[in-house]
């Protein structure tokens, strides 16, 4: 669907460091992208079959000297070779992808709290159950407006109130958009956490859900993978799997059709259930679409379709009304 | 204090100033129980913070909304004190004030105490302390974090300095002075008077070096206080989204600090007979300068409650019920009312400016200003613009685990024995300034 | 009832079944058979029901319990009535949205017709052959197929021709759908109208958006398959569109207060150190003064 080399440069300074480990190439069936750390495979995605790795041989992707993928057993590398991967990586995820300016559009008339999207991106970034970089929330506007379901991820603002505060450019937003964390730079003083008024962060205030699996795992900038104690964590919108041309692990886990991602500097937007296409613009002119708290100033990148038309009815716990919530 | 004295007063008032200023540092019963009462204390803040360090941030009570907690208000109340050194000695000083200046040195004590701790209560809070480096590696310009680690660093440097100054010529005096003293103390006095010999030309320059100081320090302090309260006011936070956050939380810090003060000079004076330095008028000063400080306080709670309170913007509102009717009433009107209210009322009739009666006043203002940071940082952090779901009950609430709070006694057991030392190594009188202040500087130099 | 055995139970009260009440049973689709209504009923079809129910024959509607129904299912086609398709859609049930309130009665009529034709049992109530007749060129033209695309950048218009040969000769294939549209990141932004098939030329024309951004160069890259592989084979073209220029917006060359280290504001720099080389000098000059008191002092 898309070969979407990344910069040359990049991927010019990471093959001198695939070089400097010189192995072998095997041929690689998904060409396109320079270098990802290859999860275990629990991932279980709808319609996607990955290879089940036992944790004793996790394995890595790498990139040789020709551009080919190979895969390596993590057990293999020496912890220096490890360190140079890591900070390729950490440099490619820095970088982003060029001319992109990702965005996406929720419909909240198709959302009925499946949670899918919660469930599919808590399994790709190894999150504790109470972490969320997506939350699908029960909102009400006023008194006498109907209760709706309102997915809230990362809105990777275009004037970030996060990555103003970081005191070390642990969190930062790349050329394509994306805000990313980098959990090796991160010192866990939590004003991202703070200055965010989405509630988008989460914190690793204990040691991460799957400490020990994960240990001898690539650090991969654009999965947040492994997760670090002390340290924060967000939605990325899934910058790994951009990067193959593929949707967000949340978009593409809905049942319902909520969720359009794309490129803004395409005009296009994608719809993760239909596959459809459609121009972003117009998807938002005609269906007035809106962003959150818009007097915040924060410019987010993610829009709303408001719940009108209704294709679910409000239900939660048996209710179909909002009462003794938390007031937030 | 204009008649010039006879040759035989000027020794003999010299004679007092060496024996008060020497008294403190000699062997006093109480000091070793109470290093070992805060050594006791530091070791259980020991202990508290290892658990933390190897289980995580977790051990606390914090958690994805209320990520920031006792420990910083911890931080801003640490700060807070820490203010009191300038305002005593650089503005009262430069602003002509004589009384002042026996007080000047414990001020300086209580901010370098403070100013110090507050840099490692920081730590405590850090996910990663381990990567504390990063901060001048990877410092980033636009982060008021660095602003703030600048600023204290700088405020550190400062205080030293305005400390170590004026200690020159009593240092010189003491050395000369005290016999039986062991030899590295003897070799730091000697390091740190600088050969004074106490020249005219010594004298004026050191004067110069100190209002040169004394005037630097004061937007210093401000700014270690304003930038910590940009730490918050530089957020889209509901009660923190506010413009007036500096001054307010500067006001605060005049009103923590003097109280401190006075606490400390309650504590001197009592334990080592200094009722001549630390006077019925130095408290009566004192307390008008609380009342001061503390009028100008209510003067910014007045605009940052009534204001919101008088709109109930939708966020706002909810954040005020919860501090005037809500879950933080009782502290909020306790803070407000016994820690500031009723502390001005009383402190207005001269009785109750009298030591004790001002003491216990401060020792309740100060209580107040601590509790104060805690209500200015929790309840914001429970309301974020978009409601707390999905995650477990605790996430909705947030009191301190014993963890917290054996590192908050830890860090205020840090500072006390800073200043206890500092008292014990350096004489807490500034003798030359108050030999100065009656023309006996001659006898004070040409002292054996 | 066979294939709504596959509706497995999703809350106790959903039972394997879905049956309507036989009063609506009865009921007759409100909107009369046609081939403008199937037709319409496509369009309706692939806005609202695709996501989950799939292209319909091909089984790829998604894993869900219970699973949605591929019309071209015999069984469902034989056990319920035009009015009870009629009913659920109106109605709805667990996963299945009442569409009552989505789409107007015409639309849920056209649906309905739509899913009605692909059952070659079917006897139109109203209106009888059309659905059954096979159409005629269908059988006639044969392959090898040609595609061919022209590209009119005045009136940003797209014609795509599909030609098959008839006795040797080039013939249009006539009611093929083809697929035009212009390639995006993810996927291809279709141009043409939803359900469009060749007309007796074997044309199919669509207008592009011309000002769609494109590249910094605003070059686009046109796109056109026949849908139904299966009959003509793999046959696709694509052409190159000039399209609207993008300027991507550089983040990471831009001085801001988010923006990274490196990216600082002057103005703030300069603040910055001004205020600490004026602080640090002053002590710098009381550390020269100490200096020389100590010289003094020797």
């Amino acid at each position: 669907m898309s070969d979407n080399n990344s910069n040359p440069n990049s991927r010019r300074d990471f093959l001198k460091i695939g070089s400097l480990i010189g192995i072998g190439a095997v041929a690689a069936g998904a060409a396109g992208y320079a270098g990802f750390a290859a999860q275990d495979g629990k991932e279980g995605h709808a319609g996607e079959a990955e290879t089940a790795l036992s944790d004793s041989e996790k394995k890595i992707k790498v990139l040789t000297e020709d551009g080919q993928l190979a895969e390596i057993k993590a057990s293999e590398l020496s912890p220096v070779q490890k360190d140079e991967y890591t900070s390729a990586l950490q440099e490619q995820g820095r970088e982003g992808i060029p001319g992109k300016h990702w965005v996406m559009v929720i419909d909240l008339a198709r959302c009925r709290n499946v949670r899918a999207c919660m469930a599919s991106c808590q399994n790709a970034h190894h999150l504790r159950e109470e972490q969320h970089h997506i939350n699908v929330l029960r909102m009400q506007d006023a008194e006498h407006t109907e209760p709706y379901f309102m997915p809230k991820p990362c809105f990777h603002c275009d004037n970030p109130p996060c990555t103003k505060v970081c005191p070390v450019d642990a969190t930062f937003k790349r050329q394509d958009g994306i805000v990313l964390i980098d959990n090796e730079r991160c010192i866990g003083c939590r004003f991202c956490i703070a200055a965010c008024p989405y509630s988008a962060r989460v914190f690793n205030w204990f040691e991460p859900k799957n400490e020990e699996e994960d240990q001898d795992l690539l650090y991969n900038v654009e999965l947040n993978v492994p997760q670090k104690k002390g340290t924060i964590s967000k939605c990325l919108f899934s910058a790994d799997r951009l990067r193959e041309g593929k949707l967000p692990y949340c978009v593409s886990a809905c049942p319902n059709g909520v969720y359009y991602f794309g490129d803004l500097n395409e005009d296009a937007v994608t719809n993760g259930t239909s596959g459809e296409t459609t121009r972003f613009s117009e998807l938002i002119r005609k269906n007035a679409g809106y962003t959150l708290l818009p007097e915040l100033g924060t410019k987010p990148n993610v829009y709303y379709l408001p719940p009108k038309n209704r294709m679910f009815p409000f239900e939660f716990n048996g209710k179909t009304t909002l009462e003794d919530e938390h007031h937030g | 204090m204009s008649e010039s004295l006879s040759k035989e007063q000027a020794k003999k008032l010299v004679d007092k100033y060496a024996e008060d200023a020497i008294r403190p540092m000699k062997n006093h019963k109480g000091f070793l129980p109470w290093m070992g009462f805060l050594g006791l204390v530091m070791v259980v803040f020991g202990y508290a913070y290892y658990i933390q360090l190897t289980e995580g941030l977790g051990v606390t009570a914090m958690r994805d909304y209320v990520s920031w907690g006792l420990y910083i208000s911890n931080f801003v109340f640490f700060v807070a004190v820490s203010l009191v050194g300038m305002v005593v000695s650089a503005v009262l000083g430069l602003a002509g004030q004589k009384w002042v200046k026996p007080i000047t040195r414990v001020s300086e004590i209580i901010a370098l105490g403070f100013v110090m701790v507050a840099g490692l209560v920081i730590i405590t809070d850090m996910g990663r302390p381990d990567r504390f480096l990063n901060l001048f590696m990877y410092g980033r310009l636009q982060s008021p974090i660095v602003w703030d680690v600048t600023v204290i660093t700088t405020y550190v440097a400062i205080s030293t300095l305005l400390f170590i100054l004026p200690l020159i010529p009593d240092l010189a005096f003491i050395k000369k002075k005290m016999k039986d003293m062991p030899v590295w103390q003897y070799q730091l006095y000697n390091i740190l008077s600088l050969g004074w010999i106490g020249t005219p030309e010594q004298y004026k320059i050191l004067h110069k070096s100190i209002r040169m100081l004394s005037i630097i320090i004061i937007p210093v302090a401000m700014a270690i206080h304003t930038v910590t309260s940009w730490l918050f006011a530089s957020t889209l936070r509901i009660g923190w989204d506010t413009t007036i956050f500096g001054p307010y939380f500067v006001a605060g810090a005049f009103v923590a600090g003097t109280a401190a003060v006075i606490i400390v000079m309650y504590i001197l004076r009592s334990n080592y007979k200094l009722q001549d330095y630390f006077t019925d008028y130095h408290f009566d000063m004192m307390g008008k300068l609380l009342v001061l400080v503390s009028l100008l306080y209510a003067y910014f709670n007045i605009n940052e409650f009534l204001v919101p309170a008088y709109k109930m913007k939708t966020g706002e509102a909810v954040h005020l019920h919860t501090l005037f009717q809500g879950v933080y009433a009782g502290l909020f009107w306790v803070v407000q009312i016994i820690g500031m209210g009723l502390p001005i009322f009383f402190m207005i009739f001269k009785h109750w400016r009298k030591p004790n009666n001002l003491t216990f006043i401060a020792v309740i203002v100060l209580i107040g200003a601590f509790l104060k940071r805690y209500i200015i940082v929790v309840p914001t952090l429970l309301h974020p613009h978009l409601p707390i779901q999905n995650v477990p009950e605790e996430f909705h609430h947030y009191f301190p685990t014993w963890i917290e709070m054996a590192v908050t006694a830890g860090a205020f057991a840090m500072s006390l024995t800073i200043i206890t030392i500092l008292l014990k190594i350096f004489p807490v009188i500034p003798m030359w300034e108050l030999a100065e202040e009656k023309g006996i500087t001659e006898e004070f130099e040409k002292y054996d | 009832m066979a294939i709504l055995v596959l509706l497995m139970p999703f809350t106790l009260m959903a039972q394997s079944d879905w049956t309507v009440s036989d009063a609506k049973q009865k009921d007759s689709n409100p909107i009369a058979y046609s081939d403008k209504s199937v037709k319409a009923g496509k369009v309706v079809y692939l806005g609202n029901c695709k996501s989950c129910h799939g292209d319909v024959g091909k089984d790829n509607g998604l894993p869900l319990m219970p699973k949605p129904t591929d019309f071209a299912n015999q069984a469902f086609l034989d056990a319920n009535t035009d009015g009870s398709i009629f009913h659920k859609i109106t109605d709805g049930r667990a996963t299945m949205p009442a569409y009552g309130a989505i789409l107007s009665e015409q639309q849920r009529g056209d649906v309905t017709n739509y899913i009605r034709s692909f059952d070659p049992n079917y006897k139109p109530q109203a209106s009888a052959q059309a659905a059954a007749t096979p159409k005629s060129n269908d059988t006639e033209v044969g392959a090898p197929y040609f595609l061919d695309v022209k590209v009119d950048e005045a009136n940003s218009e797209v014609t795509a021709i599909l030609m098959g040969t008839f006795n040797g000769e080039k013939a249009p294939v006539v009611d093929a759908e083809l697929f035009i549209g212009i390639k995006r990141y993810f996927n291809n932004l279709p141009i043409m109208e939803a359900g469009d098939v060749t007309n007796e030329e074997g044309v199919i024309k669509a207008n592009y958006p011309a000002d769609l951004p494109s590249g910094e160069e605003g070059k686009g890259e046109l796109l056109v398959y026949v849908v139904d592989q299966e009959k003509f084979g793999e046959l696709n073209q694509s052409a190159e569109l000039k399209l609207q220029a993008t300027h991507p917006s550089h983040f990471n060359e831009t001085r801001a207060l988010w923006a990274d280290r490196g990216n600082f504001p002057i103005w703030l720099m300069v603040t910055y150190l001004s205020i600490v080389l004026i602080v640090w000098g002053v002590m710098a000059k009381v550390v020269m003064n100490l200096i020389k008191i100590k010289k003094i002092g020797n």
